[in-house]
Protein backbone atom coordinates (compact mmCIF):
# COMPACT_ATOMS: atom_id res chain seq x y z
CA UNK A 1 0.00 0.00 0.00
CA UNK A 2 1.72 3.51 -1.18
CA UNK A 3 1.10 6.38 0.54
CA UNK A 4 -1.73 8.12 -1.56
CA UNK A 5 -3.39 4.56 -1.15
CA UNK A 6 -3.22 5.08 2.34
CA UNK A 7 -4.48 8.10 2.45
CA UNK A 8 -7.69 6.84 0.11
CA UNK A 9 -7.88 4.28 2.86
CA UNK A 10 -7.64 6.79 5.71
CA UNK A 11 -10.81 8.97 4.38
CA UNK A 12 -12.75 5.64 3.98
CA UNK A 13 -12.03 5.03 7.85
CA UNK A 14 -13.28 8.34 8.29
CA UNK A 15 -16.86 6.89 7.04
CA UNK A 16 -16.81 4.11 9.10
CA UNK A 17 -16.09 1.82 6.45
CA UNK A 18 -14.84 -1.61 8.00
CA UNK A 19 -12.88 -2.86 4.87
CA UNK A 20 -10.92 0.17 4.94
CA UNK A 21 -10.00 -1.27 8.47
CA UNK A 22 -9.59 -4.46 7.90
CA UNK A 23 -7.19 -3.12 4.84
CA UNK A 24 -4.73 -0.96 7.72
CA UNK A 25 -5.02 -4.39 9.72
CA UNK A 26 -3.60 -6.40 7.05
CA UNK A 27 -0.80 -3.72 6.42
CA UNK A 28 0.11 -3.19 10.03
CA UNK A 29 -0.95 -6.44 11.59
CA UNK A 30 2.46 -8.06 12.22
CA UNK A 31 4.52 -4.96 13.25
CA UNK A 32 2.03 -4.30 15.68
CA UNK A 33 1.93 -7.34 16.66
CA UNK A 34 5.39 -8.12 16.70
CA UNK A 35 5.61 -4.30 19.02
CA UNK A 36 2.85 -5.37 21.38
CA UNK A 37 4.46 -8.96 22.02
CA UNK A 38 7.89 -7.39 22.70
CA UNK A 39 6.99 -5.43 25.35
CA UNK A 40 3.80 -7.53 27.04
CA UNK A 41 5.66 -10.72 26.73
CA UNK A 42 2.61 -12.76 26.22
CA UNK A 43 0.82 -13.13 22.64
CA UNK A 44 -2.85 -13.18 24.29
CA UNK A 45 -1.91 -10.07 26.46
CA UNK A 46 -0.82 -8.53 22.44
CA UNK A 47 -3.78 -9.13 20.95
CA UNK A 48 -6.01 -7.34 23.66
CA UNK A 49 -3.70 -4.71 22.94
CA UNK A 50 -4.26 -4.06 18.97
CA UNK A 51 -7.80 -4.81 19.63
CA UNK A 52 -8.09 -1.66 22.06
CA UNK A 53 -5.69 0.16 19.86
CA UNK A 54 -8.11 -0.62 17.00
CA UNK A 55 -11.07 0.51 18.98
CA UNK A 56 -9.26 3.83 19.91
CA UNK A 57 -8.07 4.45 16.12
CA UNK A 58 -12.03 4.17 15.31
CA UNK A 59 -13.01 6.76 17.58
CA UNK A 60 -10.60 8.85 17.02
CA UNK A 61 -9.63 9.10 13.30
CA UNK A 62 -10.80 12.08 12.68
CA UNK A 63 -8.33 13.58 15.12
CA UNK A 64 -5.67 12.21 12.67
CA UNK A 65 -4.34 15.10 10.27
CA UNK A 66 -3.97 14.16 7.08
CA UNK A 67 0.12 14.80 5.88
CA UNK A 68 1.38 13.13 9.03
CA UNK A 69 2.71 9.94 9.02
CA UNK A 70 -0.51 7.14 9.50
CA UNK A 71 2.23 4.96 11.13
CA UNK A 72 3.49 6.60 13.79
CA UNK A 73 -0.08 7.77 14.80
CA UNK A 74 -1.17 4.68 14.79
CA UNK A 75 2.42 3.00 16.78
CA UNK A 76 1.28 5.56 19.14
CA UNK A 77 -2.01 4.35 20.00
CA UNK A 78 -0.68 0.74 20.29
CA UNK A 79 2.09 1.87 23.15
CA UNK A 80 -0.71 3.64 24.87
CA UNK A 81 -3.02 0.26 25.02
CA UNK A 82 0.28 -1.15 25.93
CA UNK A 83 1.10 1.04 28.71
CA UNK A 84 -2.61 0.81 30.01
CA UNK A 85 -1.82 -2.95 30.27
CA UNK A 86 0.91 -3.04 31.63
CA UNK A 87 -0.38 -0.68 34.54
CA UNK A 88 -3.17 -2.91 34.85
CA UNK A 89 -1.44 -6.06 35.32
CA UNK A 90 0.57 -4.31 38.16
CA UNK A 91 3.64 -6.93 37.89
CA UNK A 92 6.41 -4.98 38.75
CA UNK A 93 8.70 -7.74 38.28
CA UNK A 94 8.11 -8.05 34.49
CA UNK A 95 8.93 -4.11 33.32
CA UNK A 96 12.02 -3.30 35.27
CA UNK A 97 13.86 -6.74 36.09
CA UNK A 98 17.40 -6.30 35.12
CA UNK A 99 18.75 -8.09 32.20
CA UNK A 100 22.27 -8.35 34.24
CA UNK A 101 20.44 -11.03 36.11
CA UNK A 102 19.28 -12.83 33.44
CA UNK A 103 20.54 -16.70 33.33
CA UNK A 104 23.08 -17.76 30.58
CA UNK A 105 21.29 -20.04 27.94
CA UNK A 106 23.46 -22.73 25.70
CA UNK A 107 23.21 -21.80 22.01
CA UNK A 108 20.29 -23.60 20.23
CA UNK A 109 18.12 -21.36 23.05
CA UNK A 110 19.59 -18.25 21.71
CA UNK A 111 16.64 -17.21 19.38
CA UNK A 112 14.36 -17.68 22.16
CA UNK A 113 16.41 -16.15 24.71
CA UNK A 114 17.11 -12.91 23.27
CA UNK A 115 13.18 -12.04 22.91
CA UNK A 116 13.42 -12.79 26.51
CA UNK A 117 16.33 -10.44 26.79
CA UNK A 118 14.80 -7.89 25.18
CA UNK A 119 11.32 -8.12 27.53
CA UNK A 120 13.69 -7.94 30.42
CA UNK A 121 15.08 -4.47 29.21
CA UNK A 122 13.96 -1.46 30.99
CA UNK A 123 9.92 -0.43 29.11
CA UNK A 124 11.50 2.66 27.84
CA UNK A 125 14.34 1.23 26.77
CA UNK A 126 12.68 -1.88 25.30
CA UNK A 127 10.13 0.35 23.30
CA UNK A 128 12.67 2.56 21.84
CA UNK A 129 14.64 -0.84 20.73
CA UNK A 130 11.98 -3.03 19.31
CA UNK A 131 10.88 0.30 17.29
CA UNK A 132 14.04 1.54 15.85
CA UNK A 133 15.83 -1.98 15.58
CA UNK A 134 13.24 -4.69 14.81
CA UNK A 135 10.40 -1.94 13.39
CA UNK A 136 12.55 0.30 11.51
CA UNK A 137 11.55 3.60 12.38
CA UNK A 138 13.54 6.54 12.64
CA UNK A 139 14.91 8.09 15.81
CA UNK A 140 12.55 10.93 15.08
CA UNK A 141 9.68 8.89 14.48
CA UNK A 142 10.62 6.92 17.52
CA UNK A 143 10.26 9.82 19.52
CA UNK A 144 7.11 11.15 18.31
CA UNK A 145 5.26 7.53 19.24
CA UNK A 146 6.94 7.58 22.84
CA UNK A 147 6.91 11.64 23.05
CA UNK A 148 10.35 11.69 24.15
CA UNK A 149 13.50 13.37 22.13
CA UNK A 150 15.14 11.88 19.45
CA UNK A 151 18.49 12.00 21.29
CA UNK A 152 16.89 10.39 23.96
CA UNK A 153 15.96 7.48 21.77
CA UNK A 154 19.33 7.23 20.55
CA UNK A 155 20.72 6.55 24.06
CA UNK A 156 18.09 3.94 24.63
CA UNK A 157 19.22 1.87 21.54
CA UNK A 158 22.58 2.13 22.21
CA UNK A 159 22.17 1.30 25.96
CA UNK A 160 20.27 -1.72 24.86
CA UNK A 161 22.19 -2.78 22.13
CA UNK A 162 25.27 -2.85 24.91
CA UNK A 163 23.52 -4.78 27.28
CA UNK A 164 22.18 -7.70 24.60
CA UNK A 165 25.82 -7.84 23.11
CA UNK A 166 26.91 -8.55 26.74
CA UNK A 167 23.94 -10.94 27.16
CA UNK A 168 25.30 -12.39 23.64
CA UNK A 169 28.98 -12.47 24.48
CA UNK A 170 28.35 -14.20 28.03
CA UNK A 171 26.19 -16.93 26.49
CA UNK A 172 29.14 -17.59 23.36
CA UNK A 173 31.57 -17.79 26.30
CA UNK A 174 29.74 -20.38 28.10
CA UNK A 175 28.86 -22.41 24.70
CA UNK A 176 32.56 -22.21 23.92
CA UNK A 177 33.15 -23.81 27.43
CA UNK A 178 30.58 -27.14 27.17
CA UNK B 1 52.33 -8.44 12.99
CA UNK B 2 53.33 -7.16 16.39
CA UNK B 3 51.51 -8.84 19.33
CA UNK B 4 49.63 -5.75 20.33
CA UNK B 5 48.48 -5.53 16.65
CA UNK B 6 47.43 -8.87 16.52
CA UNK B 7 45.01 -8.32 19.95
CA UNK B 8 43.59 -5.54 18.23
CA UNK B 9 43.10 -7.68 15.26
CA UNK B 10 41.53 -10.24 17.16
CA UNK B 11 39.46 -7.82 19.37
CA UNK B 12 37.96 -6.12 15.82
CA UNK B 13 37.27 -9.49 14.54
CA UNK B 14 35.30 -10.74 17.73
CA UNK B 15 33.67 -7.04 17.63
CA UNK B 16 32.34 -7.62 14.62
CA UNK B 17 31.26 -11.60 14.90
CA UNK B 18 29.14 -10.39 17.47
CA UNK B 19 27.88 -7.44 15.66
CA UNK B 20 26.52 -10.00 12.65
CA UNK B 21 25.57 -12.00 15.35
CA UNK B 22 23.35 -9.29 17.42
CA UNK B 23 22.19 -8.52 14.09
CA UNK B 24 20.93 -11.73 12.66
CA UNK B 25 19.13 -11.79 16.35
CA UNK B 26 17.63 -8.80 15.40
CA UNK B 27 16.16 -10.15 12.06
CA UNK B 28 14.78 -13.03 14.18
CA UNK B 29 12.55 -11.23 16.34
CA UNK B 30 10.75 -10.15 12.94
CA UNK B 31 9.57 -14.11 12.62
CA UNK B 32 5.54 -13.62 11.95
CA UNK B 33 3.09 -14.38 14.30
CA UNK B 34 -0.11 -16.34 13.91
CA UNK B 35 -2.99 -14.55 15.24
CA UNK B 36 -5.57 -16.23 13.48
CA UNK B 37 -9.31 -15.18 14.72
CA UNK B 38 -7.86 -11.37 15.48
CA UNK B 39 -9.45 -9.84 12.96
CA UNK B 40 -12.56 -11.64 13.27
CA UNK B 41 -12.21 -10.00 16.89
CA UNK B 42 -11.31 -6.77 15.68
CA UNK B 43 -14.25 -6.67 13.32
CA UNK B 44 -17.18 -7.75 15.92
CA UNK B 45 -15.77 -5.08 18.37
CA UNK B 46 -15.84 -1.98 15.69
CA UNK B 47 -19.42 -3.39 14.62
CA UNK B 48 -20.50 -2.91 17.86
CA UNK B 49 -19.08 0.73 18.42
CA UNK B 50 -20.56 1.15 15.18
CA UNK B 51 -24.13 0.02 15.97
CA UNK B 52 -23.64 1.52 19.90
CA UNK B 53 -22.76 4.88 18.01
CA UNK B 54 -25.37 5.21 15.57
CA UNK B 55 -27.74 4.96 18.68
CA UNK B 56 -26.26 7.91 19.79
CA UNK B 57 -27.41 11.15 18.91
CA UNK B 58 -23.75 12.41 19.20
CA UNK B 59 -20.85 11.47 16.75
CA UNK B 60 -17.98 9.21 17.22
CA UNK B 61 -15.24 11.13 17.86
CA UNK B 62 -17.48 13.09 20.43
CA UNK B 63 -17.67 9.32 22.00
CA UNK B 64 -14.09 9.17 21.90
CA UNK B 65 -13.35 12.61 23.45
CA UNK B 66 -15.88 12.13 26.26
CA UNK B 67 -13.47 8.93 27.38
CA UNK B 68 -12.35 9.35 30.71
CA UNK B 69 -8.53 9.27 29.95
CA UNK B 70 -8.80 11.74 27.29
CA UNK B 71 -11.13 13.92 29.43
CA UNK B 72 -8.42 13.99 32.25
CA UNK B 73 -5.87 14.36 29.77
CA UNK B 74 -7.38 17.77 28.19
CA UNK B 75 -8.20 18.80 31.63
CA UNK B 76 -4.49 18.66 32.18
CA UNK B 77 -3.63 21.31 29.70
CA UNK B 78 -6.75 22.90 29.55
CA UNK B 79 -7.27 24.00 33.44
CA UNK B 80 -3.92 25.52 33.78
CA UNK B 81 -3.95 27.51 30.43
CA UNK B 82 -7.71 28.70 31.19
CA UNK B 83 -6.12 29.77 34.59
CA UNK B 84 -3.01 31.26 33.28
CA UNK B 85 -4.96 33.28 30.67
CA UNK B 86 -8.10 34.15 33.55
CA UNK B 87 -4.68 35.76 35.76
CA UNK B 88 -3.35 37.31 33.06
CA UNK B 89 -6.38 39.49 32.51
CA UNK B 90 -6.88 40.11 35.94
CA UNK B 91 -3.84 41.13 36.52
CA UNK B 92 -3.77 43.31 33.21
CA UNK B 93 -7.37 44.70 34.16
CA UNK B 94 -5.50 45.52 37.97
CA UNK B 95 -2.49 46.74 36.84
CA UNK B 96 -4.09 49.36 34.35
CA UNK B 97 -6.03 50.59 36.48
CA UNK B 98 -3.19 51.14 39.57
CA UNK B 99 -1.52 53.04 36.70
CA UNK B 100 -3.23 56.41 36.07
CA UNK B 101 -0.39 58.10 35.43
CA UNK B 102 0.18 56.43 32.36
CA UNK B 103 -1.73 55.75 29.51
CA UNK B 104 -3.99 52.91 30.00
CA UNK B 105 -2.05 49.42 29.44
CA UNK B 106 1.72 51.33 28.35
CA UNK B 107 4.46 50.61 30.70
CA UNK B 108 6.50 54.03 32.10
CA UNK B 109 10.87 53.33 31.51
CA UNK B 110 11.31 52.66 35.33
CA UNK B 111 8.31 50.20 35.27
CA UNK B 112 9.30 48.74 32.00
CA UNK B 113 12.47 47.83 33.08
CA UNK B 114 11.70 46.29 35.95
CA UNK B 115 9.42 44.10 34.42
CA UNK B 116 12.50 43.20 31.95
CA UNK B 117 14.58 42.45 34.80
CA UNK B 118 11.93 40.24 36.59
CA UNK B 119 11.55 38.38 32.89
CA UNK B 120 15.54 38.06 33.03
CA UNK B 121 15.57 35.88 36.20
CA UNK B 122 12.53 34.00 35.09
CA UNK B 123 13.98 32.65 32.02
CA UNK B 124 17.04 32.29 33.53
CA UNK B 125 15.79 30.26 36.40
CA UNK B 126 13.49 28.41 33.67
CA UNK B 127 16.41 27.52 31.91
CA UNK B 128 18.45 25.79 34.59
CA UNK B 129 15.58 23.93 35.91
CA UNK B 130 14.99 22.79 31.91
CA UNK B 131 19.11 21.63 31.91
CA UNK B 132 17.97 19.52 35.15
CA UNK B 133 14.47 18.13 33.91
CA UNK B 134 16.24 16.87 30.36
CA UNK B 135 18.11 14.04 32.29
CA UNK B 136 15.18 13.30 34.63
CA UNK B 137 12.47 13.18 31.85
CA UNK B 138 14.41 10.14 29.77
CA UNK B 139 14.16 8.10 32.66
CA UNK B 140 10.49 9.03 33.76
CA UNK B 141 7.12 6.92 32.88
CA UNK B 142 6.47 7.53 29.10
CA UNK B 143 2.83 8.48 30.21
CA UNK B 144 4.04 11.03 32.47
CA UNK B 145 6.63 12.58 30.49
CA UNK B 146 4.26 12.93 27.31
CA UNK B 147 1.64 15.11 29.87
CA UNK B 148 4.15 16.92 31.02
CA UNK B 149 5.43 17.61 27.64
CA UNK B 150 2.29 18.80 26.47
CA UNK B 151 1.72 21.10 28.93
CA UNK B 152 4.96 22.72 28.37
CA UNK B 153 4.29 23.33 24.97
CA UNK B 154 1.24 25.05 25.41
CA UNK B 155 2.76 27.01 27.95
CA UNK B 156 6.14 27.50 25.72
CA UNK B 157 3.80 28.90 22.69
CA UNK B 158 2.36 31.01 24.86
CA UNK B 159 5.41 32.81 25.59
CA UNK B 160 6.58 32.85 21.87
CA UNK B 161 3.02 34.78 20.72
CA UNK B 162 4.24 36.62 23.72
CA UNK B 163 7.48 37.27 22.50
CA UNK B 164 6.04 38.07 19.04
CA UNK B 165 3.62 40.64 20.16
CA UNK B 166 5.88 42.35 22.65
CA UNK B 167 8.55 42.66 19.26
CA UNK B 168 6.79 45.28 18.07
CA UNK B 169 4.92 46.41 21.23
CA UNK B 170 7.67 46.39 24.55
CA UNK B 171 5.82 48.52 26.79
CA UNK B 172 2.40 46.97 26.63
CA UNK B 173 1.68 46.13 30.11
CA UNK B 174 -0.90 43.38 29.48
CA UNK B 175 1.18 41.28 27.42
CA UNK B 176 3.98 41.69 29.87
CA UNK B 177 1.95 40.52 32.91
CA UNK B 178 0.72 37.82 30.55
CA UNK B 179 4.36 36.71 29.67
CA UNK B 180 5.12 36.88 33.57
CA UNK B 181 2.58 34.48 34.35
CA UNK B 182 3.54 32.41 31.74
CA UNK B 183 7.39 32.20 32.40
CA UNK B 184 5.68 31.75 36.41
CA UNK B 185 3.64 29.02 35.12
CA UNK B 186 6.69 27.33 33.45
CA UNK B 187 9.35 27.19 36.59
CA UNK B 188 6.26 25.73 38.51
CA UNK B 189 5.78 22.93 36.07
CA UNK B 190 9.50 22.25 35.98
CA UNK B 191 9.37 22.48 39.60
CA UNK B 192 6.62 19.84 39.58
CA UNK B 193 8.71 17.38 37.45
CA UNK B 194 11.41 17.30 39.26
CA UNK B 195 9.56 16.49 42.01
CA UNK B 196 8.24 13.65 40.86
CA UNK B 197 8.73 10.25 42.25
Amino acid sequence: MDRIEEEQTIERCRHGDLEAYKMIYERYEQPLLRTAVRLLGRQQDAEDAVQDAFLKLYRGIDSFRSGSRFSTYLFRILLNSCFDILRKRKKADFADTDINGLPVHSAHEVRHSLAEAVGMLPRQMKACFTLYAVEEFTHEEVGRILGISPGSVKANVHRAKQKLRAWLSASSQEEAKT
Amino acid sequence: MSLKKFDDYEKGREQEALEARLQAEIDSLKTPISAPHLWKRIEAMLRKEETAARSRPEARTAAYSTRPARLLRKWFILVPASALVLIGILLALFLGLGQRGTPSGILAGDALQKIELKEREYVQAVDELEKKARPKMAAMDLEMVSLYRDKLETIDAQIRRCREALASNPANAHIRRYMLAALQDKRQTLAELLAYD
